[in-house]
């Protein structure tokens, strides 16, 4: 599949979404969006990262899972359709996430997919629509953004937050192999800085040290 | 933080868009979480953020970033007179370390 149409796929899984989440076929969601599941199964079935790393054509089918995830995210504008989307996702599959980054993050990262992934957990913990609230007994933007920051820390960690040395430039486009990084990690904390969805004394109250 | 010091600055003044969300994220930090920046950064990596971003972002020709950069600091002027007139008993550390 070429680049450009891998957006697309994005953007027609966006409308889709709105599609599922229509309130005459909300009951058939689950049925609707389990079409994706053997893509999950596919991916989650390698065991060695290795081997899911060598093999090119499971590489454009993690770049494809991740654009659509991304779509789908980017369709569901409410609170609501966050919600019944969320569900679904986390925790079943929400792992993926995190073995697809260890995976490609790997030195040498593959800058390409790794921005993917990235951009998606960006997609996540974006609270334009006010669709993540912490609620009374809806915790999921506090999740989304713990978990996130996680995901994004275990990149900077690693890369000792895009220190040169450790990330020198192989092709020597600095933009795609350095700062589009930087863009998407102020990205990432500009969202939850303002999305006003975590109480972040919360986390000091608790010795938690995620933000930190 | 670091990964923004570990950037030339002339090369992300290169990239417009990029070069504005920087001091975005920062007028936007530094006027949340200053109590954060006290408690637990390294203040070496904010007295750096303060000389090698704010500063020089005062003297930038775009009226955004200028303006992003002023406010910035004013954000952490007010904290810390503020903070000297008045010191947070809740967080002693804080106040000690202002």
């Amino acid at each position: 599949m070429h680049p450009s149409q891998m957006k697309q796929l994005g953007n027609f899984y966006r409308i889709l979404l709105n599609l599922w989440l229509n309130d005459d076929f909300v009951p058939r969601f689950e049925q609707n969006v389990s079409q994706l599941t053997p893509l999950f199964q596919e991916i989650m079935v390698f065991q060695s990262d290795q081997q899911l790393r060598s093999t090119a054509e499971f590489r454009t089918k993690v770049m494809r899972l991740f654009q659509i995830l991304r779509g789908l995210f980017k369709g569901a504008i409410t609170h609501k359709n966050f919600s019944v989307l969320f569900d679904w996702f986390y925790p079943e599959y929400f792992s993926i996430i995190k073995k697809c980054l260890g995976t490609y993050i790997a030195p040498p990262c593959d800058d390409e997919v790794v921005i993917l992934i990235l951009n998606f957990v960006k997609e996540l913990v974006d609270n334009s629509s006010n669709r993540l609230r912490f609620d009374t007994w809806s915790i999921n933007g506090l999740i989304v953004y713990k978990e996130g920051a996680t995901l994004l820390i275990q990149f900077y960690e690693l890369y000792d937050c895009l220190d040169p040395k450790k990330k020198p430039l192989r092709n020597g486009d600095q933009y795609k192999e350095q700062l589009k990084f930087l863009k998407v990690g102020l990205n990432f904390l500009e969202r939850c800085v303002t999305g006003n969805y975590i109480n972040f004394a919360i986390c000091e109250y608790y010795n938690d040290n995620t933000f930190t | 933080m670091k990964a923004l010091l570990n950037q030339k600055l002339d090369d992300i003044k290169n990239y417009k868009k990029l070069h504005l969300q920087v001091y975005h994220v920062l007028e936007e930090f530094f006027k949340k979480h200053l109590e954060l920046i006290f408690l637990r950064f390294d203040f070496d990596l904010v007295v750096q953020i303060i000389e090698k971003l704010l500063l020089p972002g005062i003297r930038e020709e775009a009226f955004e970033i200028k303006s992003c950069a002023l406010l910035t600091i004013d954000c952490l002027n007010e904290f810390i007179y503020n903070n000297l007139k008045k010191p947070s008993k809740k967080q002693p550390t804080m106040a000690q370390n202002v």
